[in-house]
């Protein structure tokens, strides 16, 4: 198919000459908000324009008003919204994939090096990946990635959609292919052992992303699923029954199937099924996903307190990049397969780059 | 004028009251809001409201008609549709092709699918996949997309339907924060400028209170509270159940 | 690309052609494979594309059989009695060539019509399941199919029944029917062929992916799915009208799955081909028949157990199909559904 014309709502001047459907690139119609000076008016008049009885009716003044506005920059637009309760964020800052993936990839050629990426590390690295080429059957994700993390540490990957950060965790415990380059878990070379290898005598354990509970199983049996690789089922109840002691709203639904769990309770229970093996690195595919907000400080304060009282090495991919991002020692901006960028966890909270281009704004 | 209304709606699974004599309406040409803890019954009223499964009690009616008793199928030809929390798009196909069959098929019969897949809606489905960032990737099968990359095009292939209603279940979950700035701005265009009205299930405050202007709460199957973004975050019993200190 | 490949299509056909007058001696197997490539094809519709395997599409090969055979019988003479007195009887039942050609006009659309018919009903009733449990369903068809057409007197009943047999004067009634099967795998292959480039094609892969995600987006899911066992159906039926003269003989074997011949023939070799591409069946069909005729020729007695043997090893480490295999081997080229 041709390439379909920018559309309207990517209103930047990014010189490529793309053809561009309407006006100078500056203006951008139909855009989602007024006049980009924030005042109380557009508000009025949109919900006025909004609660006209024709969709029909709706549309014609604010087009107008909107195709008369003229935006700040031409890179991007900025508004405060005035809708929104104070406190919660703005969405103002609006730009393309395309334009997140050229400037990642500018930001790339800067990349850390091995050298610097040891810096952020305390001690010795408990996970190490040098180089790494990863992806699944002949689909290459990872090109020459590397990653450095000590004991007791905490690393958060963040980054677009796509860019690689889930393959990263899938090639550490062995659910991706693996075409170039090595890992090692506490000096040991891992690269090619089995996932039940990893988990065994590795000690790595690793939450998935999607709903990962056996539905039809109670949730002991969860746990105890959890422990399957223990030499003996005693251990397993034990690992189970330590586990109940210390997280009270398993404990109430021990003998209930997995399926009537809520997102939060679901989350809890399959990272606490990954802890059952006690391994040393725990690798968490997006903690917080569909947890509602309180759910979501309590999954970040179980992991707190998994790496500071048990001293557990966690790598995490978060979307909710400042949540990750506070919480992680150490944080590694990921995109189109490659490191874009490395730092402290708040270092990278606090880089403006970053903040416009992966956290929203 | 309410667009979808639902009056008393109570669904039970198992024993357990996943709905309780809810009630609420959605005004033609607005962004509503439903938010509420894990278990609250979101998706489940969701699921009551398209069709899914029957309602045990109590009534639902899209643009004046009762919909009650009717299919999935029938009521997303009604114009109101729905995306689902863990994201379905169509697997083995590419991405060009999961939007091709998105296309409205409001109005037209089975022999309107006798015709070629390349038709004019071909630059349609271009550009909404150029929005959500998945053009390089359009002829890739959707199956081999990252779980986000999957999210967008389930998001795109709702848009390229046309639908007069689109009800998203946590449609930024697992997105990238930028993106979802665009996603955003996005949803409120085809809200603005198509009519599309929207209900979202969200746990991402920031998205749900620049996005919706009235939000419905739901907590233990009920209708907690409703309001604006302001009052509902003022709200007491809100905060209480699932806002917290946020 | 496709230049080459219509090439490449026509070259074949061109090659089908004229094989009469090079290899003779391999003209029935050769007529056997075109009709072949028709059963794989229209089972690969539904099971391939639309991913509803089913066990039951020899009842539709069956009713365009015996619907063929009956018309071609009963226009002349009386069904009833026509089965009855087989060999044996003091009637000697003769055709002329005008009544032949009828026969043959009338019966192949009577095969093709009844045998979509069948699928309307049937697929109205048993479309509605999912999965496994169509599957099943199916299953129980084809056993159906066998017990009906071997208990059913008027039909000559677990004798089989015998087509009208063609004039003295037509000769080489084999040559016509190698390239009346010719002729319907050929318009076969291009009607599916056309039919994976239209928006129908997409809406019975989506089906096949997700069909909850393509009833909330609206489709009709069940007129699609009975449509596509219609259209599987008719095609069948023809196959089925030419097998039974072309045989000269209709066996109740042939219409029940459970004997393992045509009913589960079909459904291998759209796997071994590659269910849900336009080429795969032909492809599956084309091996499996010149398998199974070595398979006949040098391990006669033990030809059952080896092709039991090789349906198994197909299954389990063959899946995917040659085409499916070579697919993971060769970077992906752009691609429209059924490719």
């Amino acid at each position: 198919m041709a390439r379909p014309p920018k559309s309207p709502g990517e209103g930047e001047a990014d010189g490529r000459g793309a053809a561009r459907t309407r006006g100078s690139g500056r203006a951008r119609p139909g855009g989602a908000r007024a006049a980009g000076n924030g005042t109380g008016a557009p508000k009025s008049s949109a919900a006025r324009a909004k609660s006209a009885s024709t969709a029909a009716k709706a549309k014609a003044p604010v087009r107008t008003r909107r195709a008369a506005a003229t935006a700040k920059k031409p890179a991007r637009r900025k508004s405060a919204s005035k809708r929104a309760p104070t406190g919660v964020g703005a969405v103002g800052t609006v730009i393309s994939t395309d334009t997140v993936a050229r400037e990642a990839a500018r930001i790339a050629l800067d990349a850390p090096r091995s050298v610097e990426l040891d810096q952020l590390v305390d001690g010795p690295a408990m996970v190490r990946i040098e180089s790494l080429r990863a992806g699944y059957g002949r689909m290459e994700v990872l090109h020459g990635f590397s990653l450095a993390v000590g004991a007791g540490q905490s690393l958060c990957l963040i980054g677009p959609n796509g860019a690689g950060k889930s393959t990263v965790l899938h090639a550490i415990f062995g659910f991706a292919d693996i075409m170039a380059g090595s890992i090692s878990v506490d000096g040991r070379e891992t690269t090619r052992l089995a996932p039940s290898e990893k988990l065994k005598s590795a000690g790595i354990a690793y939450v998935l992303q999607d709903n990962s509970v056996f539905p039809d199983m109670t949730v002991e049996e969860n746990l105890w699923m959890g422990a399957y690789l223990k030499p003996h089922p005693r251990e397993a109840r034990l690992a189970a029954d330590r586990i109940f002691s210390r997280y009270q709203r398993l404990a109430e639904r021990r003998g209930q199937p997995a399926r009537v769990l809520s997102g939060g309770e679901r989350r809890l229970l399959e990272i606490s099924r990954a802890l059952v093996m006690e391994p040393k690195v725990l690798l968490v595919d997006e903690p917080s996903i569909g947890l509602e907000p309180r759910y979501i400080d309590q999954v970040f304060e179980i992991l707190a307190d998994l790496k500071q009282a048990e001293g557990k090495t966690i790598i995490m991919v978060e979307q909710n990049a400042k949540k990750g991002l506070e919480f992680a020692d150490i944080g590694y901006v990921l995109a189109a397969g490659e490191l874009a960028k490395a730092g402290t966890g708040a270092a990278l909270l606090a880089d403006p780059d970053v903040g416009r281009l992966f956290l929203g704004g | 004028m309410a667009l979808l209304e639902a009056s008393g709606v109570w669904k039970s699974y198992g024993g357990v009251v996943a709905n309780r004599d809810i009630s609420l309406h959605v005004n033609d040409g607005t962004i509503a809001g439903l938010i509420g803890p894990n278990g609250s019954g979101k998706t489940t009223f969701f699921n009551s409201v398209v069709g899914s499964h029957p309602v045990d009690n109590g009534s639902v009616r899209f643009d004046g008609r009762e919909i009650t008793r009717l299919g999935v199928r029938q009521i997303a030809r009604l114009g109101l549709l729905r995306t689902f929390q863990q994201t379905r798009v169509y697997g083995q196909m590419t991405c060009v092709q999961n939007m091709l069959i998105s296309m409205s098929e409001r109005g037209r019969g089975l022999g309107n699918l006798f015709t070629s897949q390349r038709s004019a809606a071909a630059d349609r489905a271009g550009e909404l996949l150029e929005f959500v960032g998945l053009y390089p990737k359009r002829e890739l099968l959707a199956g081999e997309l990252s779980f986000g990359q999957q999210k967008l095009l389930e998001f795109a292939m709702a848009l390229m339907n046309e639908p007069k209603m689109l009800m998203l279940d946590e449609p930024t979950a697992g997105i990238n924060p930028t993106l979802i700035n665009g996603l955003i701005d996005r949803l409120k265009r085809a809200n603005a400028d198509f009519g599309v009205t929207l209900f979202v299930i969200e746990h991402n405050m920031r998205v749900i209170m620049n996005l919706a202007e009235r939000i419905y709460c739901l907590a233990h199957g009920e209708l907690l509270a409703e309001g604006t973004p302001d009052e509902i975050q003022a709200n007491p019993l809100v905060v209480d159940a699932y806002l917290g200190a946020h | 690309m496709r230049a080459v490949r219509i090439a490449t299509y026509l070259a074949l056909l061109a090659a089908a052609a004229v094989a009469p007058m090079f290899v003779p001696e391999y003209q029935t197997q050769l007529t056997d494979l075109f009709l072949f490539i028709v059963f794989a094809l229209t089972w690969d519709l539904v099971g391939g594309q639309m991913g509803y395997n089913s066990f039951g599409n020899v009842l539709f090969f069956g009713i365009g059989m015996y619907a063929c055979a009956v018309t071609q019988v009963g226009l002349v003479y009386d069904v009833g009695a026509y089965n009855a007195a087989r060999g044996g009887g003091a009637t000697v039942f003769t055709f002329d060539v005008g009544q032949y050609v009828q026969g043959l006009a009338i019966g192949l659309p009577a095969g093709a019509i009844l045998a979509a018919l069948a699928a309307v009903v049937v697929g109205g009733l048993v479309l509605g399941m999912r999965g496994q449990y169509f599957a099943v369903c199916t299953l129980g068809l084809g056993f159906a199919a066998g017990e009906i057409a071997n208990g059913w007197e008027w039909l000559g009943a677990g004798s089989g029944m015998v087509p009208a047999t063609p004039p003295s004067e037509m000769a080489d009634i084999k040559l016509f029917y190698y390239y009346l099967s010719l002729g319907l795998a050929a318009v076969t292959f291009v009607v599916l062929s056309w039919l994976y480039t239209t928006r129908f094609a997409l809406a019975i892969n989506a089906i096949r992916d997700d069909e909850d995600k393509a009833e909330a987006m609206g489709h009709l899911t069940t007129t699609i799915k009975v449509t596509a066992w219609t259209i599987s159906a008719f095609f069948l039926g023809i196959a089925g009208a030419i097998y039974g003269n072309v045989r000269g003989f209709i066996d109740p074997i042939d219409v029940a799955f459970p004997s393992a011949t045509i009913g589960v023939w079909m459904i291998l070799m759209a796997i071994l081909g590659g269910k849900g591409t336009i080429i795969g069946p032909v492809i599956g069909a084309i091996i499996f028949q010149i398998t199974k005729e070595l398979f006949w020729i040098y391990l006669l007695g033990w030809q059952r157990v080896a092709l039991g043997l090789l349906i198994v090893l197909i299954v389990v480490f063959f899946p995917q199909g040659i085409v499916g295999w070579v697919r993971e081997r060769r970077p992906r080229a752009v691609s429209a559904a059924g490719q």
